[in-house]
């Protein structure tokens, strides 16, 4: 039956406004800020989808590039509009961030850094940009630059009219003249560092003075209380830590503050006795709370030290048998029975824990350390060739770390470890070509472009070939031109070459 | 026949009426307008000219509501708010043309979309008593089930949930008839509202039957729009205003379903019982 024109039409008519309306549904909507806001949630929806999958290194220039896309596109308009400010803002940040989880460190410090010219006005934004970049330079190891990045914050937030509000932006702000005063002790400054811990008691002592937050209060009382340690005023940290203990009588703060204790008679007072008997009183009265393997750990540390290597066992047993979720106190008390076994003279033993240590955790610190002690312990009883297959497990296990579908992280340290494996059993040829491949193979980890003036010193010193050595500091200095990195290269050519 | 063979070829014959054209004409225009106010909405946000969406976010944050994702975000409530007035005053208007149309097609008469619209406006009056009256014993309805579901705290939310739905289809299957009583048998509101329970309660299967199948075409896209900030997050915020536009889809699919064979099932029933 043919349909009548009129009905066809109306219904062809509708259809096509609605094709026409589906079609619009996609469009962009009218103001910047909108579309801005649109394009941040889409780059965060990209570094949440990035972190998900185990921030995969390929992935991470895609994300970077959609939050810097936002602070390219609206970072002019942003000093005009309030609102596009925010958001660019926010973009800035985030990408510090991102490129912080993705290891980029130095590029995340300067991601940060751009944050802070963005944000003059902002002081949230610029406290956390400056408490970023000092965070990342300590991991950087460069004391200096993090200690200029939280002195530059502790001037800006931590005055005594500022402080109020910088402790509720973030409470972690309150360890900064902590932080100042390891720095500087790690710089060799103790002076420095006195000046800081004062600072420190000052500020903490003024927040419990005046703020009303009890969390607050006592999250500095704590931090008053680590002030105190790091002074290594020991007397009046244990009284502090009692006054502590009779405010807070919850076990999370009982088991802390008596691990705290037990830790004061031990290192403070050198009462080990004492110390021991906190120690076992915290894990039996606490079992579930997070210090209770700690306390077991450092327990049996001291049966260990008085060479009560029987009790000590039966303290890291029970970590072991306890504590299964808690990976990191496991693992240790794992490599300390390894130990024992060693100092009782069963290497095969020890042997087998260090191999079950790299086989079920492989990324801890003890997992990358147990290949290599596997091979110094044959070496060290003479048998060199169990030693060169040992290391050569080592290898095989580190370069299976490096290859796989690991973090970045784990991948850079199997590499060192790698190299370190290679020196160890003196194979140097192969350690220096390795030390060359890696800057190469890592673009984004600038750490590694210093190899070449470690295979450099291998070349000339292990295997007295100044030739070899000349050419990689050539390449290093023609490679990197105009860095420190290239100067350092150039004075060791001119010395290898007078 | 089999009475679900006799419910499910009413649905085709609905369908069959659609080769035509005109039968789904007036459903088709109200579709296309739920389709304006989509795309107005999603265009135009709370902005001027839009801001007449204020009117319709009492105890919705407003602010929030400015901003990307959250704007599409609260498309499905802001446009389940718009429902209520507009399935009341101008779905009701579409179902009745519908009804008439799909009644003519019966009688293999020739009706225009003018002439069925015509006829449902003088009818107007009742049909939106009635439509009214549903929507408050549905709504009392489920405002009761809720309350009854927060009592009883050990009952398992998703099974209360299913209870409360299947409660309100069987609700609403009670009223099924008052759309034809009113326009084929010319019958006040009350009067038609009296009639349908009577004519539902005889024929309770069959009638629940053409209510239940057209809503589960519509229970997909119905569970899509019930967690937005999930979908949003998740997949994307412009999937909601996809989800949206299917769901409009498959109401429009639905409702002239139930419209065209509650009416060819009432009309041959009427015929085949002999009543006037």
């Amino acid at each position: 039956m043919p349909i009548p024109r009129a009905p066809r039409r109306a219904t062809a008519f509708i259809l096509t406004a609605a094709l026409v309306l589906l079609a619009a549904c996609s469009g962009e909507h009218g103001s910047p800020r909108y579309a801005a806001e649109k394009k941040l949630f889409k780059a965060r929806k990209m570094r949440d989808d990035l972190i998900t999958g185990g921030m995969k290194t390929e992935f991470v220039g895609r994300t970077s590039d959609a939050y810097r896309g936002i602070v390219n596109e609206y970072g002019g308009a942003a000093r005009t509009v309030p609102e596009l400010e925010d958001i660019v803002i926010s973009a800035q940040m985030e990408l510090g961030e991102l490129e912080y989880r993705g290891g980029l460190l130095r590029e995340a410090r300067g991601d940060f850094e751009r944050a802070l010219a963005l944000a003059p006005n902002v002081p949230a934004a610029r406290a956390n940009a400056l408490y970023s970049a000092g965070v990342i330079s300590e991991e950087l190891e460069e004391p200096d630059s993090a200690s200029a990045y939280f002195t530059r914050f502790f001037d800006g937030f931590l005055g005594v009219d500022s402080i109020a509000s910088t402790v509720r932006m973030n409470p972690r702000y309150l360890v900064t003249p902590l932080k100042l005063a390891g720095l500087s002790v790690g710089l060799g400054d103790q002076g420095k560092a006195d000046r800081w811990l004062m600072e420190a008691e000052r500020i903490y002592l003024q927040v419990i003075a005046r703020e009303k937050d009890p969390g607050l209060v006592r999250e500095t009382r704590y931090n008053l209380l680590s002030t105190y340690l790091q002074q290594k005023r020991w007397s009046t940290a244990l009284a502090f830590a009692k006054e502590i203990e009779a405010l807070y009588r919850n076990p999370q703060d009982l088991s802390s503050i008596l691990y705290i204790e037990a830790r004061i008679y031990q290192d403070g007072f050198g009462d080990p006795a004492r110390a021991l008997a906190l120690y076992l009183s915290v894990a039996g009265s606490y079992p579930k709370e997070r210090e209770a393997p700690d306390a077991l750990l450092a327990a049996a540390k001291i049966h260990e030290k008085a060479l009560r290597l029987d009790q000590a066992a039966s303290l890291y047993g029970t970590v072991i048998d306890s504590f299964k979720s808690r990976a990191s106190e496991v693992v240790e008390a794992q490599w300390q029975l390894a130990h024992i076994d060693e100092l009782k003279g069963d290497f095969e033993s020890a042997s087998l824990r260090y191999h079950s240590i790299y086989t079920d955790y492989p990324e801890t610190v003890q997992g990358f350390e147990a290949p290599l002690r596997i091979a110094s312990n044959y070496r060290e009883h003479g048998s060199a060739d169990a030693a060169r297959s040992a290391c050569n497990r080592a290898l095989e296990h580190y370069d299976g770390l490096a290859s796989g579908d690991h973090p970045m992280a784990t991948k850079i340290m199997a590499e060192e470890y790698s190299v370190r494996a290679l020196v160890e059993d003196k194979r140097w040829d192969e350690a220096a070509q390795r030390l060359i491949a890696l800057p190469d193979r890592y673009p984004d980890h600038p750490p590694f472009r210093e190899n070449y003036l470690r295979a450099a010193s291998i070349y000339e010193k292990n295997l007295g070939d100044r030739e070899r050595a000349i050419a990689t500091l050539e390449t290093c200095s023609a490679k990197f031109p105009g860095t420190s990195l290239a100067r350092a290269a150039d004075q060791e050519l001119a010395r290898l070459k007078r | 026949m089999n009475r679900i063979t006799r419910v499910f070829k009413t649905f085709g014959t609905a369908i069959s009426y659609l080769r035509s054209g005109r039968p789904a004409v007036p459903l088709l225009m109200y579709f296309a307008l739920k389709l304006c106010i989509i795309f107005w909405y999603v265009l135009a946000g709370m902005n001027p000219p839009g801001s007449l969406w204020r009117l319709l976010m009492r105890g919705i944050d407003v602010r929030a509501a400015e901003h990307y994702p959250e704007h599409l975000i609260l498309l499905p409530a802001v446009i389940g708010r718009i429902d209520l007035p507009l399935e009341t005053l101008v779905l009701v208007a579409a179902q009745g043309a519908t009804v008439l149309l799909v009644a003519a097609a019966l009688r293999r008469e020739r009706s225009g979309l003018g002439e069925s619209l015509a006829g449902t406006g003088r009818r107007y009056i009742h049909l939106i008593i009635a439509a009214a009256a549903v929507s408050a014993a549905l709504f009392v309805w489920f405002r009761l089930s809720a309350a009854l579901l927060a009592r009883f705290t050990a009952f398992p939310y998703g099974l209360g949930k299913g209870v409360s739905t299947l409660g309100g289809l069987v609700l609403e299957t009670f009223f099924l008839y008052a759309i034809p009583v009113i326009l084929i048998e010319k019958r006040a509101a009350p009067a038609a509202i009296l009639r349908s329970f009577t004519f539902a309660g005889r024929h309770f299967f069959e009638s629940f039957l053409l209510v239940l199948a057209p809503f589960l075409l519509t229970v997909p896209t119905l569970l899509l729009s019930l967690n937005p900030r999930t979908i949003a997050l998740q997949i994307s915020p412009e999937f909601l205003v996809q989800t949206q536009i299917a769901g409009e889809v498959m109401q429009f699919i639905a409702t002239y379903l139930l419209m065209g064979g509650l009416t060819i099932y009432f009309a041959e029933t009427r015929v085949k019982e002999g009543e006037r």
